[in-house]
């Protein structure tokens, strides 16, 4: 098992030399100069080559990618070009604050897909099963920002029963940080629940129409048990899995909700970086995505030992 | 044969599944059992046998009600089992078990050997925790296997231990009827003989009744008491195994038991094959369902489905040419 662990992990090594390549290329790729954001395009030729060998932007592209991921490699990911601050620092007071968005709409989403995904499967072919596919398919299709808006709309503006906009700390206030919390948790989990939903209800399918759901049945077990004892817990797997991989889009939703809900987590800050091409911090915070990203797949795949024993065994050979 | 009140009499049983249709169309009927009677006595066996989609499974399963029967009758001694409220009939399940052909698919891959036959044993017992952990090692000592593979995965055995895993399962209630759905039929040949001494031991020891349903002739003719043939969902021949096996009287039952290999030159007689295949049982022929393939055919065949009667001590057959 520790074994299995080890391994894993050492896997992750190429998979983050290749990610840093990648973003780190990108962004120089990017037309646009930091020095023009930072000095205005009015500036003299000599101010902006000063700035631009302050910053090291003079030095052969290689060399500074070295330097980059030198620091990266020893947890300092450069220093913020707007604010001065390092990087690391600004990320680790946002992360709270996406976790929580992050951790709150999986909650809520897999909750509520796996069990209308279990009931759509359980009454397969009539009127739940296609209200459950027809609600997936909206949560899959339809644009986070437009619920989200919608959403603030209806809740907030007519109603008036939860908060448009804003972030509280749930240490401060528990109540207020989750009626905080509700709308754009929802909002940016309804993708990822229509596709759990499906996910859920086609395995369930599949598993229920196994042999040793009848054996349960001939045991005596009554229909709720059979499913949610036997069944529901030989699907999970898949939902896992699934859950795990979708988490990238989970993480690029973080954007787009943290935008529309004044939401102070990594995602706002990605984007006011890119607003002031604030390059350093926009690298920390893209690598920081990608390598978090990573890290949960590397969980999923440890608790898949947990959920099923077949890879377990496999594990120790 | 003992004529005391049986364990299990089943009346008129009839199976029909839908196929199909959708909104606005009717959905077509598949007959998968039509007027199924026949008793089983205690500590009897009787033998199911008939092609694949003969509808075998479908009477295992609708006496179990793992299917509910369209129409008919169960009765276990004297419980209508079809009209048991869901209460009784949980109450009922431990008394009547079934063994399924698949033991890879049968045993639920995320649970340990103990969790699997503990199950039954919380569900219908007050035993304590110990005691039903008692018992199920006790149990797997039955079937041969060792306590130490109770904290194992299903996915941990091989095929035959598998089976007798779900043996086990079966036997932990101490069932007076245990369904054998081609128990037997995935595992290769000496390990056939080895669960098939198990199921006799079994019953010998407990008492217990078996439905052996199975398409092999040999193994149904080393097992059983009793033999049912059935044809497109309806038995054309009932009666002892050494009467049926000797002088069968259906001209199907003669074509099936002509198309069992032996190595005896003496057993090899003349072979009645028969021709064509099993018609769809979603538009059977008019009358008798074996008409299009019988060489024995008469005028009556094609318009009135024979009745299964008594051909002469107890020797049935549902043939107009007998």
């Amino acid at each position: 098992m520790l074994g299995y662990i080890i391994n894993r992990i050492i896997y992750l090594i190429p998979t983050l030399f290749i990610m840093s390549l990648v973003v780190f290329s990108f962004i120089a790729l990017i037309p646009g100069d930091p020095v023009d954001a930072i000095l205005g395009l009015n500036a003299s030729e000599e101010a902006r080559a000063a700035v631009r060998a302050e910053l090291g932007l003079d030095r052969n592209i290689l060399v500074q990618y070295l330097s980059w991921a030198g620091g990266i490699v020893t947890g300092d990911f450069g220093t913020s070009l707007t604010s001065g601050e390092p990087v690391m620092k600004l990320i680790l007071e946002k992360l709270p604050a996406t976790l929580l968005l992050a951790f709150a709409s999986i909650l809520i989403s897999v909750f509520i897909a796996v069990l209308a995904g279990t009931i759509a499967a359980v009454n397969k072919g009539n009127w739940l099963d296609i209200g459950v596919l027809v609600a997936a398919l909206a949560g899959i299709s339809i644009p986070v920002f437009w619920i989200a808006i919608l959403s603030v709309l209806l809740f907030s503006v007519h109603l008036q029963i939860l908060p448009s906009i804003g972030y509280v700390s749930l240490l401060e206030d528990p109540i207020l940080a989750l009626r905080h919390l509700a709308l754009p948790s929802i909002c940016m989990g309804a993708a990822l629940a229509g596709g759990i939903a499906r996910m859920t209800r086609s395995e369930m399918i599949e598993q229920l129409s196994k042999d040793y759901v009848i054996t349960a049945r001939a045991k005596g077990l009554s229909p709720n048990e059979v499913t949610y004892r036997h069944a529901l817990r030989n699907s999970l797997i898949t939902v896992v899995t699934f859950t795990g991989l979708e988490l990238g889009t989970i993480l690029s939703g973080a954007i787009i909700v943290e935008t529309i809900f004044a939401w102070p987590g990594l995602g706002r800050m990605a984007i006011d970086a890119i607003f002031t091409r604030d390059y350093p911090t926009v690298q920390g915070v893209v690598l920081f995505m990608a390598f978090f990203f990573v890290f949960v797949n590397l969980l999923v795949d440890i608790s898949y030992t947990f959920l099923n024993p077949q890879i377990r065994l496999g594990g120790k050979k | 044969m003992t004529n005391e009140s049986p364990l299990l009499r089943v009346e008129n049983m009839n199976k029909v599944f839908p196929i199909g249709g959708g909104f606005m169309k009717k959905p077509l009927e598949l007959h998968a059992s039509r007027n199924i009677s026949f008793t089983l006595n205690k500590g009897e066996t009787l033998g199911l046998v008939g092609e694949s989609g003969s509808g075998k499974s479908t009477i295992g399963r609708c006496i179990l009600r793992l299917h509910e029967p369209t129409n008919g009758k169960v009765y276990y001694e004297d419980t209508d089992v079809t009209a048991l409220a869901p209460r009784d009939m949980k109450a009922m399940r431990s008394k009547m078990q079934i063994i399924f052909q698949d033991p890879y698919g049968s045993l639920t891959p995320r649970m340990k050997i103990g969790q699997i036959l503990d199950e039954p044993l919380r569900i219908h017992t007050n035993l304590s925790k110990a005691e039903r952990r008692e018992k199920v090692l006790e149990t797997l000592g039955h079937v041969g296997m060792r306590t130490m593979h109770a904290d194992r995965f299903p996915h941990e055995f091989s095929g035959g231990q598998r089976q007798r895993i779900a043996i086990a399962r079966a036997l932990i209630m101490q069932p007076n009827l245990i369904v054998a759905d081609e128990a037997v039929s995935a595992l290769d040949v000496s390990i056939q003989a080895q669960i098939i001494n198990l199921m006799v031991e079994a019953q010998r020891e407990q008492d217990l009744a078996y439905l052996f349903i199975s398409h092999d002739l040999s193994v149904v003719r080393y097992m059983v008491d009793r033999v049912a043939v059935l044809y497109l969902g309806s038995i054309v021949e009932l009666a002892d195994r050494d009467s049926l096996y000797n002088n069968p009287a259906h001209p199907y039952t003669q074509a099936l038991l002509t198309a069992v290999p032996s190595v005896k030159k003496a057993d090899r007689q003349k072979k009645v094959y028969l021709l064509g295949e099993i018609p769809s049982p979603l538009n059977p022929p008019a009358g008798c369902p074996f008409r299009p393939r019988c060489e024995r055919a008469l005028a009556a065949c094609s318009v009135e489905m024979p009745e299964l009667r008594d051909i002469g001590g107890g020797h049935m057959a549902a043939c107009h040419a007998v």
